[in-house]
């Protein structure tokens, strides 16, 4: 269809991809590989993404292929505002509307495969789930055991209330 | 990473799809850095809530929390109950009581806290009344050195109290320091700084704002700034820029910026206290530099050696004083000669009477042309509303337009000052602005004083063969135009651009400057030319789609 240079990626469970080499390289992982490897027509194995998790990670990178690369990592000690927007556009919102397992896995698909957009997408969704939600209601969303007494979760709540009903 | 080796255990396992859930969350909640990023996204109830869900998300959670601090209540409450702390920021607090407090207190709990802070921001909001007494105490009681926060890196100071309450909080490596100091008086300062010497060593950033000055204090700063070889920025009152304090400065391996014009407390100055000259080999990595002085004292400063700040890229002059325009050129043209690299200059001064009368001259041309060679300017900004009047040639292809390929922003009406009167005819004519478009089609910002007798004619089409790119930003410098014509305006302006542009009328900073008395009626029909620029430019978005 189109002459731009391609490349193949093989899931966990053995399903290749083949996708437009800009595409795939929204992954800083596969971007590195590419770079290391030189462009071969070989698979590009990735070990711990299956077949549907990376079917939707591409869809993510297929959509956002024109956006600008995020900057590298800036100097840790700058980073005086750290409080970053939780907005997420439309579009995002909607690709990223998946059921826990899936955006789960997403995350750390995203992590693997380095692709630092998608991976703050997943981990505002997170932030936002737990919004207004008690500690307990958290720990039953995501299957957590509360490996706290009663006092010490007290003595938390009581150091921190300051910051509760702000 | 955790994940890597995890997952490995766990690829081709095929399990029901509930404990799936289970496995991909709990993976992911086990990561430190998935969970950082997530509570990077969360706003402090929630933090303080996620803190209590379990053990390995606590620490995180409050890492996040206590990272940045505006306020002391919650280092306090960790020391006494709470009852204690309101005593004590009303000052009615026996301090007998809060001692055995102190002496009781679970310092470990305090520790453990305290060392999380790495941002801190005092101001007079939401804090208790602090006082020597009871930060003596503290200190005194303090298990874990001289440093209450040992890890904050940077700390604001805007309150009313001494400044030598802050020393405590501020540990060894601190890089940012920004003390407003407002209602301290000289002798405070001194205190201050005799208090700082020997601390905070590795500080890379220092801002101080007071209207304090006096000999007390420059000399207590001076000597504090003799260790201070770490610093890279330096934001001072005008004042405390001196001979002795510039001697000091002037071998710091890595200052980059000093800026003397950002400071709160301080519009006025004078040119007085400053060196002959600095010997050759001084400021070796400046670049950039903010003075709010005459042209002539900084052509002193900045030339007279032929070493010295030849790496600048950034100069800023601010002088709220009348000056002559032959002094602005004399300044320029040794600016192009001196500093080859030079990529940003704004130059704000008061033009004396004798320029700004009824019917005086205006502002020479060759001040811009004098910054011809200076082939990588990337912004200029020149005001007041000089009535800098630009003809096409002087912006064509054979003078602005081939001398500055990298310009972006270019605003000769950067401070409006009408305290002297400026007359309508002294502007620009409004068609200057095609011609603009036509051959510095890449700027992002243009300001220019208007002559409010001008007219442009919009000719009925949208899409002329020329037009800004990405011009965001028109700054006007609150010239007139006349309410009849702000329609005309507006889509004029529409044709030329290829987004819709925010008008505005310069900075209004200097406290000196007087509003024409019509300001409102200005600031309306300029209104009126956005609106109508809006209007036009959905129209033009409309057709190209």
């Amino acid at each position: 269809m189109s002459a731009a240079p391609q490349v193949t990626l093989e899931s966990s469970d053995g399903e290749k991809f083949k996708v437009d080499k800009e595409v795939a390289e929204r992954s800083v992982l596969i971007k590195n590989m590419i770079e290391d490897v030189g462009e071969s027509d070989n698979p590009i194995p990735l070990p711990n993404v299956n077949a549907s998790v990376l079917k939707k990670v591409l869809e993510y990178c297929e959509h956002h292929r024109g956006d600008p690369l995020p900057a590298a990592d800036a100097d840790p000690s700058n980073d005086d505002n750290r409080k970053r927007a939780t907005e997420i556009s439309d579009w995002d919102q909607k690709f990223i509307q998946v059921d826990q397992e899936m955006l789960f896995e997403i995350i750390l698909a995203a992590n693997y495969m380095d692709i630092k957009p998608l991976l703050d997408v997943g981990c505002k969704t997170v932030a936002n789930m737990i919004k207004g939600k008690t500690p307990e209601e958290i720990r039953k969303l995501f299957n957590i055991v509360n490996d706290f007494t009663p006092e010490e979760e007290a003595q938390i709540k009581k150091e921190n209330e300051w910051a509760e009903d702000r | 990473m955790a994940g890597k080796r995890k997952s490995k255990a766990l690829k081709g396992s095929k399990t029901a799809d509930s404990e799936q859930v289970a496995v991909a969350t709990a993976r992911t909640l086990a990561i430190p850095e998935l969970l950082y990023i997530i509570f990077s996204f969360s706003d402090a109830p929630e933090l303080a809530r996620s803190a209590r869900v379990c053990k390995n998300w606590s620490d995180r959670a409050l890492d996040e929390l206590w990272r940045d601090l505006d306020s002391v209540f919650p280092l306090l409450e960790l020391l006494m109950d709470s009852e204690l702390v309101r005593a004590a920021s009303r000052d009615s607090a026996d301090l007998e009581v809060v001692s055995s407090a102190l002496a009781n207190a679970d310092w470990p709990r305090f520790h453990s806290y305290a060392k999380r802070v790495q941002f801190f921001h005092f101001d007079n909001l939401d804090t208790p009344l602090l006082e020597y007494g009871l930060m003596g105490s503290i200190c005194l009681h303090h298990p874990y050195g001289p440093s209450l926060l040992p890890r904050l890196r940077r700390l604001d100071w805007s309150t009313g109290w001494s400044a030598l309450l802050m020393i405590p909080f501020l540990s060894e490596d601190s890089t940012h320091l920004n003390l407003e100091l407002y209602s301290a008086s000289d002798a405070q300062i001194k205190e201050t700084f005799n208090a700082l010497r020997n601390r905070t060593l590795k500080l890379r950033t220092f801002r101080l704002d007071t209207k304090a000055f006096g000999a007390a204090s420059e000399s207590a700063l001076a000597l504090w700034l003799e260790k201070m070889e770490t610093l890279e920025i330096l934001n001072l009152p005008p004042y405390y820029l001196s001979a002795r304090i510039l001697a000091t400065i002037r071998t710091f391996p890595r200052l980059e910026i000093i800026d003397i014009t950002n400071i709160k407390s301080c519009y006025q100055y004078n040119d007085a206290g400053f060196p002959a000259a600095i010997p050759d080999g001084s400021f070796p990595s400046l670049v950039g530099f903010g003075l709010p002085v005459t042209p002539a004292a900084a052509q002193h400063l900045l030339f007279n050696s032929h070493t010295n700040f030849t790496g600048l890229t950034a100069l800023r002059l601010h002088a709220p004083k009348d000056i002559k325009a032959n002094q602005i050129l004399s300044f320029t043209q040794q600016l192009a000669g001196h500093c080859p690299m030079i990529n940003t200059i704004d130059l704000a001064f008061f033009l004396g009477p004798d320029f700004r009368s009824q019917g005086a001259a205006v502002l020479p041309i060759e001040i811009l042309e004098s910054l011809y060679p200076c082939k990588n300017i990337n912004a200029l900004a020149i005001g007041n509303p000089l009535p800098l009047k630009l003809s096409p040639v002087d912006v064509g292809r054979d003078n602005m337009a081939r001398a500055w390929p990298r310009i972006r922003h270019l605003c000769l009406c950067s401070e409006p000052d009408f305290s002297f009167y400026v007359s309508e005819q002294m502007g620009n004519s409004l068609s200057i602005i095609s011609v603009f478009a036509s051959y510095l089609p890449h700027l992002l910002t243009l300001g220019l004083y208007f002559n409010g007798q001008d007219r442009v004619a919009f000719k009925g089409h949208l899409y002329p063969r020329y037009q800004f790119t990405q011009l965001l930003t028109l700054l006007v410098g609150l010239s007139p135009i006349p309410k009849t014509h702000t329609c005309d305006l507006g889509f004029y302006l529409a044709s030329l651009c290829s987004e819709t542009v925010g008008v505005g009328y310069g900075r209004r900073t200097w406290r000196e400057v007087t509003m024409p008395s019509d300001t409102a009626e200005r600031e309306k029909a300029w209104e009126d030319v956005g609106e109508s620029m809006a209007f036009a430019m959905r129209v033009k978005l409309a057709g190209q789609n």
